[in-house]
């Protein structure tokens, strides 16, 4: 009785390993690999989409503070990422205020704190 | 409701044939809950099991919509050896991306394709009338 108990012990344990790898490989599966996400949860949960490929829309500002562009949720304005590396070719002044598109990478350090790596920054149509 | 019509519907099938037996995926565009826009994406898995919009299509679709007042209404991809039904891949492949619709198309009969429509939330399949269920 005692054995059985213990094997049916460990074969729960190997089933809760194995079913926890599958989830942390697959759990994160979209329908694509770039994932649409709020500036909210961006700095809500900022380990969840470290180095992933991202794409959020907020209202593009300006951080002093960092002295970089920063996109502010829409609807929570305490919540701001930083937008860093962007090289493309308009500058962002004009977009001030405005709703905007960043897609990127998401990263997350103490200089920075939450930011995107944005290979796109583009307007929103009114 | 996410009224398809003859014109949407034709592309889809007509996208899902072409790709068969591999599995198509495709965006759909649209203005006040109807379809504007059909855009044909590449399946970056290449698969007769498995879709995945290619990411650099994906963005280039919102930024589209974006630029033209759309919204991103819905996703639809092939199903060549199964019901237009969502299998439990496509409901884990959905987690991430909750507002659009999800359109099937079956081709599991290739003379008379089935499409049908569905929104995926939390795990939770819920159909979707599209205005024709009659018809293929």
């Amino acid at each position: 009785m005692g054995r059985t108990l213990m094997y049916a012990v460990i074969t729960a344990l190997a089933v809760f390993v194995l079913s926890a790898t599958f989830l942390l490989k697959h759990g994160g599966e979209s329908l694509a690999s770039v994932q649409q996400v709020s500036v909210h949860d961006l700095t809500a949960g900022p380990s969840r989409f470290e180095g992933k490929p991202v794409t959020t829309v907020g209202v593009l500002g300006f951080s002093e503070e960092h002295d970089r562009y920063k996109l502010v949720d829409v609807d929570e304005g305490d919540f701001a990422v930083i937008i860093r590396r962007y090289t493309g070719g308009d500058p962002l002044d004009a977009l001030v205020g405005r709703r905007v598109r960043v897609s990127g990478v998401f990263g997350f350090d103490e200089g920075s704190g939450a930011h995107i790596d944005a290979s796109y920054v583009g307007p929103i149509a009114d | 409701m996410l009224p398809l019509g003859d014109d949407v519907r034709g592309q889809m099938i007509a996208h899902a044939r072409e790709q068969f037996p591999k599995e198509c995926c495709g965006l759909l565009a649209g203005v006040g809950g109807k379809p504007v826009k059909v855009i044909r994406a590449t399946n970056s898995e290449d698969s007769e099991f498995r879709y995945r919009v290619d990411d650099r299509e994906l963005l280039r679709f919102l930024q589209d919509c974006d630029d033209n007042g759309w919204d991103f209404l819905a996703v639809y991809h092939s199903h060549t050896r199964s019901e237009a039904y969502p299998s439990p891949t496509d409901v884990r492949l959905a987690g991430n991306w909750p507002d659009p619709y999800y359109v099937l198309v079956s081709l599991v009969d290739q003379d008379d394709p089935v499409v049908r429509a569905f929104r995926i939330t939390d795990g939770e399949i819920s159909e979707v009338p599209t205005g024709d269920e009659a018809s293929a």
